[in-house]
């Protein structure tokens, strides 16, 4: 037994004193998710350069008691509001040619009789948002301030009518006012992050996941490969050193590093991009031990089926995107077709990503968890066994 | 004939190896043919061969990383694949089989730690006592990938030793090596051997072959004759063992089709 743990002990010693001759590699396992998470944190960043919109406004509005009353500008008012630059157009057609043209992304056309229809409570027909079109990404987002702004409207004009009304005089209110204001907007509440909750955030379970894997894999896959092309394997076979041990001293070896770079990600995600962590970070650290464990055993069972490092390259399409894409990291399991379902439900990342983001976003302890933690360890066991058999099938 | 005879024979206690009726097929190719051999304690055994004759599958299974088709073999009398078996043996492959980027000393303690060769004080004594014993003792701090082809072929041979193995299994251990290195190797061995160590070495030059005790010619996955070189070469009536060889080889086909 102490000669076992002496023997696995010895593995990972190796493993370590080996990384540690190779600065490079120890650079790109702890620098390269830094870097990329920032990137990506910029490139994902919901602070974007506001969006150019065209506004021409006709509106003739209607006279109220001596008062005129236009909703046009008070619309204008709103889009600004929502984040949206307005420029303001006094020929229609001329904003309608600049947005064919693609000089604009977007213009809003307001009808001659706009405020007159909305006040006989016809709603907002004639009203015109036109968008470019060409990134749906962006007219999604344009659409979706254009209908807060809308539906701002109809409260912001009789807040108007109520401060410009003359004392003494009612205000000739054609329509009912609550036909001017619909009913109460339903009220968005959030159970877990809120509005706040950045597109980073909600990723950085993900790429935490994601990069743990993706270089455990490919590091103890490379260096199990070298370990049979150099002939090392031979002299390992040789010793009284016993399968199972091999693998439990690659184990250890990868494991701390990748434990050591899945640690550095989460407190660079967390202290220097403001990632919000609404768990503790041990129980995040707890779910990434596991799937680290998983990336190690997986990386030798794979390495065998590559004679050289170049195939090793070969198992990013084969074995890390179609986990990337399947895992929910990208898209929601939820909505995937269910054969596609079935085929993420048979990657240890699926659930790796689903207990970090309880933890991490919900803020839930590993208790909740305990399926999906169930999970990756019966991948730890699955990939122990067929390593060790590989290894085996080694001994001919 | 003497040892090499087949038949059924209980190992003695000067046998280190005692092979019987090994055959090892690789899909269609039969890579041993029926092999029987036995290595007495102390002996130096060559092994000759052309390329393809079972030379490497028959080292390999010695040491237990082939497990043959049909056929035992026992090392010290016990049954490889073995734990205890591989603490009393040495092997070495013509490839150096070292870890590129540790030092030569690096790559020793590793295994010494695999072989469970002490800790401590044991464990360096034991390095620093095999760096001087393959002349490396000034390079143990150099990373092995900085060696040239010689001084790797001795660090190899360095973890080969670090067990103080009784049992030394050399793969033609001095492939692509010039001759000056080849005789230094070939020094180091008998210099072991004459510390009572016993060895199986395979080369198929004839040179190595004539410095050992004795030597089996290898065919086809079996051994067509064996002997000590000068009365493999008596037998032949020929001057080298390389024409033995071929006359050997010839009446074993010879053999066959009658």
């Amino acid at each position: 037994m102490t000669d076992s743990l002496g023997r696995i002990g010895a593995i990972a010693a190796r493993i370590v004193r080996q990384f540690r001759r190779d600065p490079r590699t120890i650079a790109l396992v702890f620098l390269a998710p830094a870097l990329v998470m920032t990137l990506l944190g910029y490139v994902i960043t919901e602070k974007t350069t506001p969006v150019t919109l065209g506004y021409a406004d006709l509106d003739e509005g209607v006279l109220l008691g001596g008062t005129a009353l236009r909703l046009g500008p008070l619309l204008r008012d709103l889009l600004a509001d929502e984040g949206l630059e307005v420029r303001d157009y006094a020929d229609a057609a001329r904003l309608e040619t600049d947005v064919r043209q693609a000089d604009l992304r977007a213009a809003v056309i307001v009808p001659p009789d706009f405020t007159a229809r909305v006040l006989a409570g016809e709603g907002f027909e004639g009203l015109r948002l036109l968008l470019e079109g060409s990134d749906p990404v962006l007219s999604a987002d344009v659409a979706r301030r254009f209908g807060a702004a809308v539906q701002a409207l109809p409260r912001a004009a009789l807040a108007r009518l109520q401060t410009t009304a003359q004392p003494g005089v009612p205000p000739e209110v054609p329509a009912d006012p609550t036909r001017l204001a619909p009913p109460g907007q339903p009220a968005v509440e959030y159970a877990h992050g809120g509005p706040d909750l950045g597109t980073l955030s909600y990723f950085a379970p993900g790429y935490v996941a994601f990069f743990a894997f993706f270089f455990t894999f490919l590091l103890t896959s490379v260096s199990f490969l070298r370990e049979r092309s150099s002939g090392t394997m031979e002299r390992l076979l040789a010793s009284p050193v016993r399968r199972g041990e091999i693998v439990l001293g690659y184990l250890l070896g990868f494991g701390l590093f990748a434990l050591l770079q899945s640690l550095i990600i989460l407190l660079y995600a967390v202290y220097v991009l403001g990632v919000e962590l609404a768990g503790s970070l041990a129980s995040a650290f707890a779910v990434e031990a596991l799937l680290v464990a998983v990336a190690v055993l997986m990386g030798i069972f794979f390495s065998f089926y590559a004679r050289n490092e170049f195939q090793v390259i070969q198992f990013i399409p084969i074995v890390i995107i179609p986990q990337v894409v399947l895992s929910g990291f990208l898209t929601p399991l939820e909505t995937m077709h269910e054969a596609l379902r079935w085929l993420a439900h048979a990657m240890p990342m699926t659930y790796a990503n689903r207990a970090l983001r309880a933890v991490m976003i919900r803020g839930w302890d590993l208790g909740t968890v305990t399926a999906d933690l169930a999970a990756l360890a019966g991948f730890v066991l699955l990939f122990t066994a067929l390593a060790s058999r590989m290894i085996k099938r080694q001994v001919a | 004939m003497t040892s090499g005879a087949h038949g059924v024979r209980s190992s003695r206690p000067e046998d280190v190896v005692a092979a019987e009726g090994l055959f090892k097929s690789f899909g269609r190719t039969r890579a041993l043919d029926g092999l029987s051999l036995t290595v007495r304690r102390g002996e130096k055994y060559g092994l000759v061969g052309p390329n393809g004759s079972g030379k490497t599958t028959l080292i390999r299974t010695v040491v237990g990383l082939i497990v043959p088709d049909s056929g035992t073999v026992r090392v010290f009398g016990e049954r490889v694949p073995s734990a205890g078996v591989s603490k009393r043996v040495g092997y070495m492959t013509q490839a150096a089989a070292l870890y590129e980027d540790l030092t030569v000393r690096e790559n020793l303690r590793f295994f010494a730690r695999l072989f469970g060769t002490g800790t401590g004080r044991r464990l360096s004594a034991r390095v620093e006592e095999t760096l001087e014993l393959v002349d490396l003792a000034d390079r143990g701090d150099s990373p092995v990938r900085t060696l040239s082809g010689g001084m790797r072929q001795r660090a190899s041979l360095a973890a080969a030793l670090i067990h103080e193995p009784e049992l030394l299994l050399l793969d033609e251990p001095t492939v692509g090596v010039d001759p000056e290195l080849r005789r230094a190797l070939w020094d180091h061995f008998d210099r072991l051997n004459a510390q009572g160590r016993t060895f199986i070495i395979s080369t198929h030059i004839m040179d190595e072959a004539e410095r050992c005790d004795r030597v089996g010619f290898l065919r086809a996955g079996r051994l067509i004759a064996e002997g000590a070189p000068c009365s493999l070469r008596e037998r032949a009536g020929s001057a080298t063992l390389e024409e033995a060889y071929l006359w050997h080889a010839g009446r074993s086909d010879g053999g066959k089709t009658e």
